[in-house]
């Protein structure tokens, strides 16, 4: 399994918070795991960490949220992406059964795959350096 | 009676006449000639010398001895004239005053002037001067030299022969005669000189002179001159043997050559003459001056019975062979004729046969101008006479069916100026004739007809043997155009006529009739071309001419592929050899027309059609040249078509123009004339002898109508009002006839007003075919009238023609409003589908579209249209537009379509909450299992199994209050069973507001409410308190950080809505961003507040379900503003 140093974490639901958090950090994915609990949280996260040392690897982002949900998350992480160096690749992490939502999770060039609920190690596994 | 004839003797007499002359001038006597009505005829020069030594005034031929007399002069010799001219000579003395001492006195001796028949024919007055001493004239002092002058210069020669006629001598002046000299023919014989033919005759004429003592013997005889020429001469002799003076035949002779030849000319005219005169049916009759017969020919010989009371013969007086009472005329007559004057007169023989003569009388000039005679040709006049009568007749009768008629004649010049205009023209305009003498013709006729005239008469004008025939429009008396037939003929060459002979008729009935059928027409064609007719054309040999759009409609054949094919390709091999043997046999046989089917027919895609055919045989008619297949399903339509068309049939020869007959009777002369014509309407026989057997004719008349006819022909025989009706007749084979009769008293001529006259008319073709015509129009109407559809006829301009009462229902307008309007009032010129329709009728092809079509308020109408071009017979294009009124079928398909996205949505809502609620409910489950994941099974006691167990109860509790939320939502959304009852919002307010009161106090907000508009609501309760319990806590929930919430409610009616709003001063949303989402399931805008995003879709929810609505304005940081929709009562 591929080791990341840091994983965003773009969830409301505290049970899938902590779910997530435990199965990343037990299988050695992440070794520090950051959560966000809606859209706008993130995006101003991302604004405010140090590129080099802090910038998330891999984020994992629901859609169904509060506030920003994952599709406003996108569109805005759209217009700051260029700011990064090491440029995070995205997961959508959802339960969403709707068709329309994979078709859109496409449209969307900075999303690199869509996984539904509950995230699992098989899935991790697959996710490579 | 070549001698009875006067004879022209110009040679002879004009010679003569040169003596005479010659003669007067030099002679010394004093004479004057006058004729019996004193009339100067002659006088010499020393008359005249003398006249106007005492009168001052000169004599003149010609006039009248008054008339250089003076009065005194006059009455003194009056009485001695008068006894002249009874005959008696008469010799008077006169003595005139002296002039300059000179004294004159002169004898004067009149003398009567007498003819051949001892009558005075004049008066030869002479003057001898009684005191003059001066001898007469002339210097001769002896009569010898006398004698000498006159033989030297005399054309006479004069000689002495003895009893052999040898010559002894010869007189010198024998050289004027013959150019010999006297010397070289004495002691010839006379008889050598004679010419040979004529010596017999002198031998005979010389033995008489020898036997006959005392008297000269003439004769004329032809001898040799020196020249050796024969010259006629004549010889007077006389034998003087026996006187002893003379002992010779003395012979005078004289050159007769030109006289002579004059005779000869005169002979053989006189022959040429009588030969005429005697030859012709002319009669000739000569009268002297004394009226006396002179000359008459063969033809006045046999007319004498008519003429004369005795057989003709010379010498007669006129008077003695007329009748007394006719003398007097006579004399009035002759008077004229002496006056110069050519009189003729017509005189009629009653009789068996009867004869009417022509007389002339003309009078006979001598040289002087004097009238010697009287000259009458008479010419049998009668046949003339007859057919003159004839002619009058007839022109009569013309004036008389011309003044019936409704044809009126005109005569115009070469610039259509009209010369002549018949009485009935005042039928045909209204205008009285005279009106229109002088006037230009093309001053009434229609402007737009104008153009057209001018050069229809233009034509006509310029060649000579050309008609022409147009309709056009003339104004009448009342200023109406009305439709006549005008028909021009070139008869400049025509004596009678010398111009542009123009008949008219008032053919508005027909122009009517004719409108109608074109009218019929179209809407026949319009209806049949939209129906699913077609008409296709053959040759012999079966092979397709031509085929009708509607071949494609029916069959989906473009028919112009088959053209040239056999038309039986198309039809089933099964039914093949039947239609054929029958076609076979059509063409074979007689028959103009044939039924064929129903048999089948292979469309486009090879499906069968059945198809009935009316076959029609027109290869005799050069328009058509083929046989024509009508063919179609088999519907009604087919019976309807085949009437149409005999119909058609029926009124093309109901427009034949009726011939006219004509009957009249004379009462008082008992004469009657009737045409062929009239016989011929009423099916009788010429020998059927109307005017002896009127009654025939009203036995004819069917009963129904006799005694009208009976009493309307006595009426109008006496005069008392003409009639122009209408009449059956009974054939003999009880075949009806419907006639036009107009009849009346004959006022044209002067005679008595007694001639009956009856014009007939046989209006049964056109009676028939009104009726006919009727019918089919009935026929028509109904369909035109009675057709759901609308039905528009325009012209290519737009101008619309025709509309029936469906378009006018449908568009709001009157029917004479819609042929008032132009398409174009109807229509959005801009609109695209508009553009294409008017487009497609340019090209003739139909066309059939969606448009709107503009009604009478102003609005449009959603119409589905179906345009075709169609050509009448004149080849005038028109449309046909059927129009059906589609609004309710667009107001269905836009239920249908509302009705189809609500169920789109419904669905689409459905599909939504489907994964709206799987992803909620996947959420905790999923959160289940991965807790189970992380669940250490190995070791129950490890110290994280408690916090997953926690988080297992929270997760289940989760998925149970889904569950929950989602059967309340379902309960809604099933909208069965609600009750509803009537609320009031304060009330409902009042029971809501007890739930929230705590947590209103505890962030000190204030509710406002206001019911007073609107309180009444008949609603569910449960759903009434939800949408209000649910609206005031998210009010509260959202509220601004910076100040207390404030909410205020109020009720309001609008429209047939109760509307309700909420109004607070919150946190307000940005509606760009979420307005979308606004009352979606589980959507959430705030974070850090309580809420599961299931709230505002409750209410959305609750308030759909009761038919309501839900609006929203915010602004964020300002506050929200929902608006809820309730459907009142």
């Amino acid at each position: 399994m591929a080791n990341f140093k840091n994983v965003l974490l773009v969830e409301d639901d505290p049970i899938t918070i902590m779910v997530c958090d435990r199965i990343m950090k037990m299988h050695g994915f992440a070794e520090a795991v950051k959560s966000c609990e809606n859209g706008k949280i993130a995006i101003d996260y991302l604004k405010s960490i140090n590129p080099a040392d802090e910038e998330p690897e891999i984020i994992f982002l629901d859609i169904n949220m509060p506030v920003m949900n994952g599709w406003d998350f996108l569109e805005e992480y759209d217009t700051i992406k260029n700011n990064y160096l090491k440029s995070p690749r995205i997961f959508i992490l959802s339960s969403t059964v709707d068709p329309e939502d994979y078709k859109k999770a496409k449209s969307f060039s900075t999303v690199e795959d869509f996984i539904s609920k509950p995230l699992t190690k098989d899935f991790l596994d697959k996710i490579e350096l | 009676m070549n001698n009875t004839l006067i004879a022209p003797k110009h040679v002879a007499r004009e010679t003569r006449e040169e003596f005479f002359e010659a003669y007067l001038a030099d002679t010394t006597d004093g004479f004057m000639i006058l004729d019996t009505s004193l009339r100067i005829i002659h006088f010499s020069s020393k008359y005249d010398r003398y006249h106007h030594l005492h009168t001052g005034k000169h004599l003149k031929r010609d006039k009248l001895l008054q008339e250089v007399l003076p009065v005194q002069g006059m009455a003194e010799i009056l009485p001695f004239l008068q006894k002249a001219f009874e005959g008696e000579r008469v010799k008077f003395a006169i003595e005139y005053p002296p002039i300059e001492g000179t004294i004159y006195k002169y004898e004067i001796r009149y003398s009567p002037l007498l003819d051949s028949e001892d009558v005075v024919i004049g008066v030869k007055m002479q003057v001898f001067d009684l005191l003059s001493q001066a001898p007469p004239t002339g210097n001769f002092r002896t009569s010898e030299d006398l004698f000498k002058t006159l033989i030297l210069n005399s054309t006479d020669a004069f000689q002495l022969t003895d009893i052999d006629f040898e010559l002894q001598y010869i007189s010198e002046t024998v050289i004027n005669v013959l150019g010999y000299s006297a010397s070289e023919l004495v002691g010839s014989n006379g008889l050598d000189h004679v010419h040979p033919d004529d010596r017999d005759q002198v031998r005979e004429w010389f033995k008489k002179i020898r036997l006959e003592e005392k008297i000269s013997l003439a004769a004329e005889y032809r001898i040799k001159n020196k020249a050796g020429n024969y010259i006629w001469i004549e010889n007077v002799s006389r034998n003087m043997l026996h006187n002893p003076n003379v002992k010779a035949i003395v012979m005078n002779f004289r050159n007769i050559q030109a006289k002579k030849i004059a005779d000869f000319a005169l002979i053989q005219a006189e022959q040429r003459l009588s030969l005429l005169l005697n030859n012709t049916e002319e009669s000739f009759i000569i009268l002297n001056s004394r009226l006396r017969i002179v000359a008459y020919n063969r033809a006045a010989q046999e007319h004498t019975p008519y003429f004369f009371k005795q057989e003709i013969q010379s010498n007669l007086s006129i008077f003695d062979m007329i009748e007394v009472s006719e003398v007097e005329n006579m004399i009035g007559l002759f008077e004229k004729v002496f006056a110069g004057e050519e009189v003729s007169k017509e005189t009629e023989f009653a009789g068996k046969k009867p004869h009417i003569f022509n007389h002339i009388f003309r009078p006979l000039f001598n040289d002087q101008r004097d009238i010697f005679g009287v000259f009458i040709t008479s010419t049998d006049i009668t046949k003339r006479k007859f057919a003159e009568q004839q002619v009058k007749e007839s022109e009569t009768r013309f004036k008389t069916i011309n003044r019936e008629s409704f044809d009126a004649i005109l005569i115009a010049d070469e610039h259509v100026n009209v010369q002549y205009v018949s009485p009935s023209f005042t039928n045909v305009l209204g205008f009285p004739t005279q009106e229109l003498i002088g006037r230009r013709g093309l001053d009434y006729i229609h402007p737009e007809d104008t153009p057209l005239a001018i050069k229809k008469f233009s034509d006509v004008a310029k060649n000579p043997v050309h008609e022409q025939s147009i309709d056009i429009r003339m104004r009448n008396a009342a200023g109406e155009y009305i439709w006549v037939e005008a028909k021009a003929k070139n008869m400049f060459d025509n004596q009678y006529v010398k111009g542009i002979l123009i008949s008219l008729r008032d053919i508005s009935g027909r122009k009517k009739a004719e409108e109608i059928i074109s009218l019929s027409e179209l809407r026949f064609k319009g209806l049949v071309q939209s129906g699913s007719d077609m008409i296709s054309i053959v040759d012999k040999d079966c092979l397709l001419q031509y085929s009708s759009p509607t071949f494609q409609t029916v069959l989906g054949i473009d028919a112009s592929s088959k053209y040239g094919q056999n038309i039986f390709s198309i039809v089933h091999a099964d039914d093949l050899q039947e239609v054929k043997s029958k076609f076979d046999q059509f063409i074979t046989s007689a028959e103009k027309q044939v039924h064929i089917g129903p048999y089948r027919c292979c469309d486009d895609d090879g499906t069968f059609h059945w198809i009935e055919s009316t076959i029609t045989n027109f290869t005799s008619d050069p328009s058509i040249n083929g046989i024509v297949f009508n063919s179609r399903d088999i519907t009604e339509r087919k019976k309807l078509t085949e009437d149409l068309a005999a119909n058609t049939e029926r009124l093309k020869s109901a427009q034949k123009i009726a011939k006219l007959g004509y009957f009249e009777h004379d009462a008082i002369s008992g004469t009657s004339f009737c045409s062929d014509q009239f016989y011929e309407i009423l099916g009788l026989r010429k020998d059927d002898n109307i005017h002896l057997n009127f009654e025939i004719v009203e036995s004819i008349i069917h009963p129904d109508d006799r005694e009208r006819f009976k009493k309307e022909v006595a009426l109008a025989t006496i005069g008392v009002k003409e009639f122009n009706e209408e009449y059956r007749i009974v054939g003999e084979n009880g075949a009806e006839k419907v006639v036009l009769a107009m009849g009346g008293i004959n006022k044209l001529g002067a005679g008595p007003v007694n001639k009956f006259s009856l014009t007939l008319q046989d209006i049964t073709e056109s009676k028939k075919a009104m009726l006919e015509l009727q019918t089919m129009e009935g026929r028509f109407s109904s369909l035109f009238e009675n057709s759901i559809d609308g039905v528009i006829i325009s012209t290519p301009r737009g101008q619309i023609i025709s509309a029936n009462p469906a378009i006018c229902k449908i568009l709001g307008y009157t029917q004479n409003e819609m042929v008032h309007l132009n398409a174009s009032a109807l229509l959005d010129l801009k609109s695209a589908s508009v553009i294409e329709m008017i487009n497609a009728q340019k090209k003739a092809g139909p066309f059939i579209a969606e448009i709107s079509i503009r009604h009478k308020n102003g609005c449009f109408i959603p119409a589905e249209i179906t345009s075709i071009n169609m050509t009448d017979a004149k080849g005038n294009v028109y449309h046909s537009t059927i129009i059906r009124d589609i609004t309710e079928k667009k107001k269905i398909e836009i239920e249908q379509q509302s009705l189809t996205q609500e169920l789109l949505k419904n669905n689409q809502d459905l599909q939504q909450f489907s994964f709206i609620t799987s992803h909620n409910l996947r959420a905790p489950v999923a959160n289940l299992i991965s807790l189970l994941s992380l669940y250490n099974k190995q070791n129950h006691a490890d110290e994280f199994n408690g916090v997953l167990i926690d988080k297992f109860e929270e997760a289940t509790l989760q998925l149970n209050q889904t569950l929950n939320d989602l059967i309340d939502v379902l309960v809604i959304k099933s909208n069965t069973n609600i009750e509803k009852q009537t609320l009031h919002f304060s009330d409902i307010f009042i029971e809501v507001k007890k739930n929230i009161d705590n947590l209103l106090s505890e962030q000190k907000g204030v509710i406002e409410t206001d019911f007073t508009a609107a309180d009444n609501i008949v609603y569910n309760k449960i759903h009434l308190e939800s949408i209000f319990l649910n609206l005031i806590s998210n009010a509260i929930r959202y509220r601004s950080p910076e100040r207390n919430p404030v909410i205020k409610i109020s009720a309001h009616k609008k429209d047939n809505w109760v509307v309700v709003n909420f109004e607070d001063n919150g946190l307000g949303i940005d509606l760009k961003r979420y307005g979308d989402r606004m009352f979606g399931l589980y959507q959430r805008f705030h974070t850090s507040k309580e809420g599961k995003g299931l709230g505002l879709y409750m209410v959305k929810s609750q308030i759909i379900a009761m038919g309501g609505k839900i609006e929203v304005d915010s602004e964020p940081g300002k506050g929200s503003t929902f608006k809820v929709y309730f459907k009142e009562n």
